[in-house]
């Protein structure tokens, strides 16, 4: 009895402490309670009573004139350029703009290499770039920038390519003024084992364009970081990119991968002595060497033979093609080959490089490009790296390529990127935003002088969410003299100006005759405007960029082209779907000839092209101002003085710009090259001659280009029911099937 | 537990105790017969509401949550409906067996209470919002679904207006609603609040905006949230729900314990009751001093349980109103700390810090939602050793709302061990408020200073006479700056952030946005403290240029007051000051003593195009904000030359800049909050670049994020012929006519491999040795269901980048027709390639898109019966299309095509490309059944896609074209046997 009472009374205890405890999450409130107090746990910012009465972090009045308007301008102008000089040096301070005011602007002069001089193959493409580019100027009177003659690249020096006595020779420059307006090309600095920023001579004002500058002694918005880049790096054109499509899922086989030499000691050896910790032999591939320099046994460790012989195992390029992230560590200096190898490999680049100043940082945003990582979260980079979803991987791995295309791919592109970005900075006002950097095409065909306006370029539609606009401007070439009323020019204009798209009509006179009187010509529903072509005597007057023509697109015409409106106002319509091409009638192929080696042309029928003929086409007006300015003059020249190939050239263009075919349209009838009325003066395109120079002429320009542009297309776009066996009433394009 | 058998040795009761009993057995009676009522009328209800077929069900069943709802009070009715019965007849007849039932009942519920609870208790994590988070992130699908789970969650954020557990931003990118709405960021019951300014098409529209941003979608950082502001729901539903029963709650919980105690009592007094009417008792009969023992020990734990009971439900809000009272004070209130003169002095900034030298990132560290986490000190007020305070301000009210706005944010941690960002609540913003060497100890002092390591300072008006250092001269070790006014010689790229000085006007000031285009004023300079020599050169301008300058300055004739921050003169002419502002295409932002002006904000709220001529000066988040876009920027020596440089931009792109303008003010510089956060994202995506916001997210304005289109496969490319391309055969059972199309498509070329999709549960495919015999893989996939969605599943048997999607009784096209049409799509990867085409009109009587399969000039859709397209839009249609519209098209078996149509065009911004002459689409052998095509139900139908989808995606993204891709030598007079796609057009 005793026993059991102990019991109830032991249960009803537990009861009564079970049911405390469900009550009560009391101990867990006093607790907190305690808790509390003992550590002031903090809380949102708090709500206080008197925010209202709180002062203002400024009294209103003393905000605009708070300290006075300082000391005058002027003096602070000429102070700041004797404090601010050499590692402080800025635009404001150590640049001339004055002498970048002369009538053509922005011009460049190279110090021509004394005799005898010792230039590496890579200054020499730079050098070659340079005076090839349009800025190149022979007179230094009128060069707002100066590139040096002396090779500057490689100071390091233990190298066989470092010149020594550069800091004499460079003060013996009449001009030299202390490095104004100079630019200092340079690739390799300082020497073992510190590699240091250190060129080995006195910089001065110079602007430095450097491989793997460190952001610490990067002169931002003064100096600019070029990408490091072998001698065997193309002069022009270069290679593409090696992605030739976009496969989904876009993984590939290796998840991340790195080749390269461990560093058993010195600077750089952190990363790379680390880099092993992440392979995993499955999809994480990383490969190192202690095998390279003369000693390296003598510093051989334990990991060595082992890592040695896996490093066989694997090749480079064979990883490169086969790996979706790519590491790029720090070497000895902060960039590497690796990273533009990876670019062009379209590995996504995951950079682990402490305080590189990535190339042309200025003006590409390179986080849509690369995964920035971070040296000291190494271990990190896997799961960074697996996170990254497949959208985003496609949209890097793209980003990678356009960049590479746009900026990297050969010496070329690489020292006009460098000026055009200083030419951006001495003309900040009409200079190239972020988005045309950054988007396709690149930032070296978007000329700003054009204009700062987005919507005035063909390429930037769709980002902008506007369209094209709804009208065009003819622009006819006239090369005969007005003698009747019945020429075919006079059918033309009839044709064109019926339509409703059609707002301005501009005809460029080249014939020998003075142009006739505004009477002479037929009253139209448009304005019609006639320059004078002749004194430019040239056949790319055509694509001069005329103020006059107020529409994105251009019908470009010849006299005696024969079109029905309503083939212009089709073709019209498909331009505007591709605002970027060049929408024509008569097609033209190009082909290589193995026999001969080199690029043929030919104007014969056959199931694909790759130009559209300017006789009849329609394009955006940007690629007139493109044509003229962006070219160099020796095309031009060569375009004027053949009379002949304008519209090859033209074609060249847009397709180095979209990287695309150009699209031709239904016509009704084959495009017929007869001779005019006048056989006497008989077309040029009659002549052999012609011919055999149109040949000539594709060949030059693709080694101008550096590469052919020109892509083939197969196909041609008609109307919806063209051809179709359908009521001819039901048809919008009638007139196109009759033959 | 309750002994039996020991009521055989009971004894009789005294009288003295029967009374009392008595009275309790008829409070228990009474008590219980209002259960027993409460119970029977609950359980009438619910049956009433199961039974009822016509009046209540309907309601009831329109709203699952009620549904579910009549069970619970079924079964709680029933519960009720026995206990009280059990109890009242059990007391009144004192029924020894009834009686053990109630007890027994009421055992269990306390049993069940207490296993609840203990369950509660140990599963309490999962019951808390991160539960109900991860509940609803995992099965939620979206608004108008009929499952359950999500139609109840539809239930109550529409009834209790909320969003999300926590917040509209728990539909992250990880969610199941997300993923099956890629078109959205929340639910369309989300955006309830509709008649406050917005409406709900901007809502959805806004927030469609998200999934406009190709890359870096996750951006979900403040000026997303300034753009959804209005419309969007904010409050969680957890605590919209606690809020809403917690009064409830604590009746509820009050009530019960009252209950309880009865009930407990008439447990023991029911003892008694029995003990004392019938002898035999549930309780071992006792001494009285014994039972006296008992009594007192039950009411002690009676009491007990009622107070912690009541503590249970108290506290909440005895606590809530502690926290308000401590919470609502004052700034004063705040501890007082006293510097000693010798306290450490922190070095000055290092000028080559960079975020991998002086930042230390591990604090960061690696997190799945790649946020940094930011703790706020908490507020002190510092004096020096004789009491002065440290700043002749304190906490400004400008500091006070950055440092709510970070607290209220995603940013914000109250844990400092897990923060990786500090902020100090020392105002530095402006300095000449501050005694520098008191602030810089005082920084010194914080508990985690540890060299200004990771600690992110406010400043926006750095320097002090005569010099004016661009920077703060308060010494500050390595802590970040965000800065307003840093010059290119003291912004350390990369490591500080360069901010706007905050304009007051901003708030006081409401400037409706004004269209852009030309105003009446070209240039207009409106700065009061500009050097002599500035004023000269604009003087100068003035007189060249005439009207189309207004140059303005400090009104003589006022006051020194408050107004005349408002007001501005020329030649006695008086201009209310920032208004004027909007009169004016450009504004003259010159430097003062100070780099930065808080003119450039009033500018940029006026929608005027800044013109900022201050040499070395870094613009405010320059590092993500294109200024070129919004502003010119002219060096202070070629003021001459500015209105020659400004007449020189075309009119267009002035547009361009003042509509560019107000956005960054909208987004960037109106608010301290704005302010605070955007720097906060900043050093976020500078910790997380590879997480990083896009340049469009940062500088497109809302209008043009919505029309904008940044196509997922943006890079010209033309892929070569050789890897073919992967036909795909949607198949139910016409095995005859499907055998005949995978011979038919064998012949072409380029065909890599053959995926017929088996769409039929019911039948298996036939036999492998029955299939045609063909050149290439072919590989039958069976589905589980049969969904038209199954076609566009991106199968990983796909290994080619093109698909032909091809129906099993398109048997018409020839070899050549097919070839072409894959040579077609690979000059146009980014496009639908397909043979039929369709239109979609605007029904101008009805007021809808109407579908239109007539043969028109036309085409602004391709069939998907065959039509080759690029393997990442198969992706695209299984996880990130919009709203419900797969759902849609699996319900009404119809209308993936133009689901597929609508998604491509909105995301590439391109129409498709019809190939090939028009062909009767018509199977030969198809009866007039099969023949949908022509049925009128089958075109309305597929109208009310077209309505849907618009719908859906808020827009009608698909482009109309008059064009069709042909052979270059269709057609043409030209031997057909040198074409190289001679077979087309042919029947």
């Amino acid at each position: 009895m005793q026993a059991r009472k102990k019991y109830v009374l032991l249960g009803l205890c537990t009861c009564c402490w079970l049911l405390l405890f469900y009550w009560g999450g009391l101990q867990e409130r006093l607790l907190g309670f305690l808790a509390r107090h003992r550590n002031e746990v903090p809380r949102p910012w708090p709500d206080w009573l008197d925010r209202a009465l709180l002062p203002a972090y400024v009294e209103p009045g003393k905000l605009e004139g708070s300290g006075g308007a300082g000391e005058s301008p002027q003096q602070r102008r000429q102070a700041w350029a004797s404090i601010y000089k050499d590692s402080r040096c800025r635009m404001e301070t150590c640049f001339d703009f004055g002498r970048c005011r002369g009538r053509d602007g922005f011009r460049v002069y190279m110090y021509p290499p004394e005799k005898g001089e010792r230039v590496s193959e890579s200054y020499r493409k730079i050098l070659a770039s340079v005076a090839e580019s349009r800025y190149y100027t022979a007179d230094p009177r009128e060069a707002c920038l100066f590139v040096l003659g002396i090779d500057t690249l490689d100071r390091d020096q233990l190298s066989a390519q470092f010149v020594s006595n550069v800091d004499e020779r460079i003060r013996g420059y009449p001009l030299w003024n202390d490095g104004r307006n100079h630019v200092i090309f340079n690739l390799y600095s300082g020497t073992w084992p510190n590699y240091t920023e250190d060129l080995g001579f006195n910089v001065g004002q110079a602007i430095l364009a450097k491989a793997s500058p460190n952001t610490e002694h990067f002169r931002p918005g003064f100096d600019v970081s070029i990408p490091l880049f072998s001698k065997d790096h193309p002069q022009k054109g270069g290679e593409r990119g090696w992605l030739l499509r976009n496969s989904v899922p876009p993984r590939r086989k290796y998840l991340l991968m790195f080749k390269g030499k461990r560093y058993l000691t010195g600077i750089g050896s952190d990363t790379r002595n680390a880099l092993h910790h992440i392979h995993n032999g499955k999809d994480i591939v990383s490969l190192t060497t202690c095998r390279h320099g003369k000693d390296w046994e003598k510093h051989k460790d334990t990991r060595c033979d082992h890592d040695n012989q896996e490093y066989e195992r694997f090749d480079y390029r064979e990883l490169l093609q086969n790996s979706t992230f790519c590491l790029v560590p720090r070497g000895r200096r902060l960039g590497s080959f690796r990273f533009l190898e990876s670019l062009q490999a379209a590995c996504i680049p995951v950079l682990l490089s402490n305080g590189w100043e990535l190339p042309f940082s200025d003006v590409i945003q390179w986080n849509q490009a690369v995964i920035e990582g971070d040296e000291r979260l190494l271990l990190q980079v896997p799961s960074t790296v697996r996170a990254v979803g497949i959208d985003r991987v496609l949209a890097l791995r793209q980003r990678t390529q356009m960049l590479w295309d746009a900026y990297f791919s050969s010496v070329d592109k690489i020292v006009l990127t460098t000026l055009e970005i200083i030419k951006d900075r001495v003309y900040a006002h009409i200079s190239r935003n972020k988005l045309m950097w950054n988007a396709l095409p690149g930032g070296l065909l978007v000329l700003p002088e054009y204009s700062t306006h987005l919507a005035h370029y063909p390429f930037y539609y769709l980002n902008l969410g506007v369209s094209t606009g709804q009208e065009f401007t003819a622009v006819i070439h006239a090369t005969s003299p007005l003698v009747s009323q019945s020429q075919p020019i006079m059918k033309l204009l009839q044709v064109v100006s019926k339509s409703k798209y059609c707002s301005q009509i501009i005809i460029v006179w080249n014939s020998e005759k003075p142009p006739p009187q505004r009477s002479k010509w037929p009253p139209m529903p448009v304005p019609l405007i006639v320059t004078d072509g002749r004194r430019k005597v040239s056949t790319s007057s055509r694509f001069l960029p005329h103020a006059a023509i107020e529409t994105e697109a251009v019908l470009s015409l010849d006299e005696d082209t024969v079109l029905l409106t309503s083939e212009v106002n089709f073709a019209f319509l498909v331009w505007r779907g591709f605002p970027e091409r060049i929408v024509g009638y008569p097609p033209r192929s190009h082909f290589w000839d193995p026999v001969k080696k080199l690029w043929g042309y030919t104007s014969k029928w056959t199931n694909e092209y790759s130009v559209v003929l300017t006789g009849a086409a329609f394009y955006h007006r940007y690629y007139h101002h493109l044509f003229s300015h962006y070219l160099a003059p020796s095309l031009r020249a060569l375009v004027d003085r053949t009379s002949n190939c304008e519209d090859i050239l033209m074609n060249f263009l847009v397709s180095s710009v979209t990287h695309l075919p150009p699209i031709k349209v239904a016509q009704r009838k084959q495009y017929k090259e007869l001779p005019g009325p006048q056989s006497t003066n008989m077309a040029p395109w009659a002549n052999p001659e012609h011919f055999n120079q149109r040949q000539e002429c594709v060949d030059t320009f693709a080694s101008w280009f550096g590469y052919m542009p020109l892509v083939h297309s197969q196909l041609r776009l008609d109307p919806v029911l063209f051809k179709d066996h359908v009521s001819v009433l039901r048809k919008k394009y009638k007139d196109l099937e009759r033959a | 537990m309750f002994p039996q058998g020991q009521g055989e040795a009971s004894a009789r009761g005294t009288t003295m105790e029967g009374d009392c009993l008595s009275c309790v057995k008829y409070l228990m009676f009474i008590f219980n017969f209002f259960i027993f009522l409460g119970g029977t009328f609950l359980l009438g209800v619910a049956i009433w509401v199961l039974v009822d077929p016509t009046g209540f069900r309907e309601i009831v069943a329109a709203n699952p949550l009620l549904f579910t709802g009549v069970y619970v009070i079924l079964a709680m009715g029933s519960m009720l409906f026995l206990l009280g019965f059990l109890g009242c007849c059990g007391a009144i007849r004192e029924n020894k067996c009834l009686l053990l039932f109630f007890f027994l009942l009421i055992l269990i519920i306390f049993l069940a209470e207490l296993a609840a609870a203990i369950l509660a208790f140990i599963f309490r994590e999962h019951l808390t919002r991160d539960y109900f988070t991860k509940e609803l992130k995992t099965y939620y699908y979206g608004s108008n679904n009929t499952d359950v789970f999500t139609a109840t969650w539809n239930t109550i954020m529409t009834t209790f207006e909320c969003c999300g557990v926590n917040s509209a931003e728990d539909f992250d990118e990880h969610s199941l609603f997300r993923r099956l709405n890629p078109g959205r960021v929340v639910p369309e019951v989300c955006c309830q609040r509709s008649d406050l300014g917005m409406n709900k098409e901007d809502c959805i529209g806004g927030i469609s905006i998200h999934n406009k941003l190709p890359s870096g979608f996750h951006c979900t950082s403040q000026p997303c949230s300034v753009l959804l502001k209005h419309t969007l729901v904010k409050q969680g539903c957890y605590s919209a729900v606690v809020d809403y029963f917690e009064t409830y709650i604590y009746m509820a919980g009050a009530l019960a314990i009252v209950v309880l105690t009865i009930e407990c009592f008439g447990v023991v007094m029911g003892t008694s009751v029995k003990y004392s009417s019938r002898g035999p008792a549930l309780i071992p009969r006792m001494k009285s001093k014994h039972r006296i023992y008992y009594i007192t020990l039950f009411s002690v734990v009676l009491l007990g349980l009622i107070a912690t009971g009541m503590f249970q439900f108290w506290p909440h809000s005895i606590e809530s109103s502690a926290e308000w009272t401590v919470d609502r004070r004052s700034v004063h209130d705040a501890p007082l700390v006293k510097l000693p003169v010798a306290s450490p002095i922190p070095e000055r900034g290092d000028l080559s810090c960079r975020m991998h030298t002086c930042f230390d990132v591990y604090r960061c560290g690696y997190n799945p939602k790649n946020r940094i986490k930011v703790y706020i000190y908490p507020l002190q007020r510092f004096v020096d050793d004789v009491g002065v305070p440290i700043s002749s301000t304190g906490l400004s009210r400008e500091y006070n709302d950055l440092l709510s706005a970070i607290s209220d944010s995603d940013f914000y941690t109250d844990d400092v061990t897990r923060a990786c960002l500090f902020v100090p609540s020392i105002d530095v913003l402006n300095q000449n408020s501050l005694r520098i060497r008191e602030t810089a100890q005082a920084l010194a002092t914080l508990p985690r200073w540890d060299k200004g390591m990771n600690h992110l300072l406010f400043n926006m008006l750095p320097g002090g006479p005569p010099d004016y250092n661009t920077a703060l001269d308060v010494p500050r070790d390595r802590a970040l700056l965000a800065g307003g006014g840093f010059s290119t010689w003291t912004y350390r790229q990369g490591y500080d952030v360069s901010i706007p000085v905050y304009s007051p006007l901003s708030d006081e000031v409401d400037l409706p946005e004004r269209q852009p285009g030309p105003r009446r004023y070209f240039i207009l300079s409106s700065q009061t403290a500009i050097h002599r020599e500035y004023r000269v050169e604009l003087e100068r301008l003035k007189e060249e240029n005439g009207e189309a300058l207004l140059l303005l300055d400090k009104c003589s004739n006022l006051s020194q007051d408050m107004a005349s921050a408002r007001k501005r003169c020329y030649k006695g002419q008086m201009y209310d000051y920032p208004q004027i502002l909007q009169e004016s295409s450009f504004c003259v932002v010159l430097r003062g003593a100070r780099l930065g002006q808080a003119t450039l904000s009033d500018v940029l709220q006026a929608g005027c195009v800044p013109v900022i001529m201050a040499d070395s000066y870094i613009l405010p988040f320059s590092e993500v904000l294109d200024w070129k876009r919004a502003s010119v920027v002219i060096p202070e020596e070629k003021l001459p030359e500015m209105y020659m440089i400004l007449k020189s931009i075309p009119p267009r792109q002035v547009e361009e800049m003042q509509r560019q303008a107000r956005w960054f003010w909208e987004a960037y510089f109106r608010s301290m909050r704005a302010i605070g956060l955007t720097t906060l994202q900043i050093i976020n995506d500078r910790i997380y670049p590879y997480a990083a916001c896009t340049y469009e997210h940062w500088n497109n304005p809302p209008v043009v994020k919505w029309s904008s289109v940044n196509s997922p496969l943006f890079l010209p490319l033309i892929p070569p012929r050789s890897p073919g391309f992967t036909a795909v055969v949607l198949t139910y059972d016409r095995v005859e006519s499907l055998f005949r199309v995978i011979t038919e498509i064998a012949k072409v070329p380029s065909l890599a491999k053959l995926l017929v999709v088996w769409n039929n549960q019911n039948k298996s495919p036939p036999e492998e040795s029955l299939w045609p015999k063909i050149a290439v893989p072919l590989k039958v996939v069976r589905t589980k269901e049969n969904k038209l969605s199954n076609r566009f599943f991106p199968f990983d048997e796909i290994e080619t980048e093109a698909v032909l999607a091809i129906d099993d009784d398109i048997i018409m096209l020839t070899s050549d027709e097919l070839q072409f049409g894959y040579e077609v799509w690979r000059e146009f990867p980014d496009r639908l390639v397909g043979y039929p085409g369709r239109l979609h009109l605007w029904d101008h009587e009805m007021g809808k898109w109407k579908y239109e399969s007539e043969w028109t000039n036309e085409v602004s859709m391709v069939l998907t019966g065959a039509a080759f397209y690029h393997k990442y839009f198969n992706y695209l249609y299984t996880y990130k299309m919009p709203g419900d519209i797969k759902n849609w098209v699996d319900a009404h078996m119809n209308c993936e095509d133009i689901a597929m149509n609508f998604l491509v065009a909105n995301i590439t911004g391109k129409a498709p490309i019809k190939v090939t002459p028009r062909k009767k689409f018509k199977c030969p052998e198809c009866t007039a059944i099969d023949g949908l095509s022509l049925d009128q139900t089958h075109m309305v139908e597929r109208s009310e896609c077209i309505n849907k989808f618009a719908s859906v995606f808020g827009t009608m993204p698909l482009k109309v074209v008059e064009h069709r891709a042909d052979p270059v030598l269709y057609k043409d007079d030209f031997p057909e046997k040198l074409k190289s796609f001679p077979n087309i057009g042919s029947l």
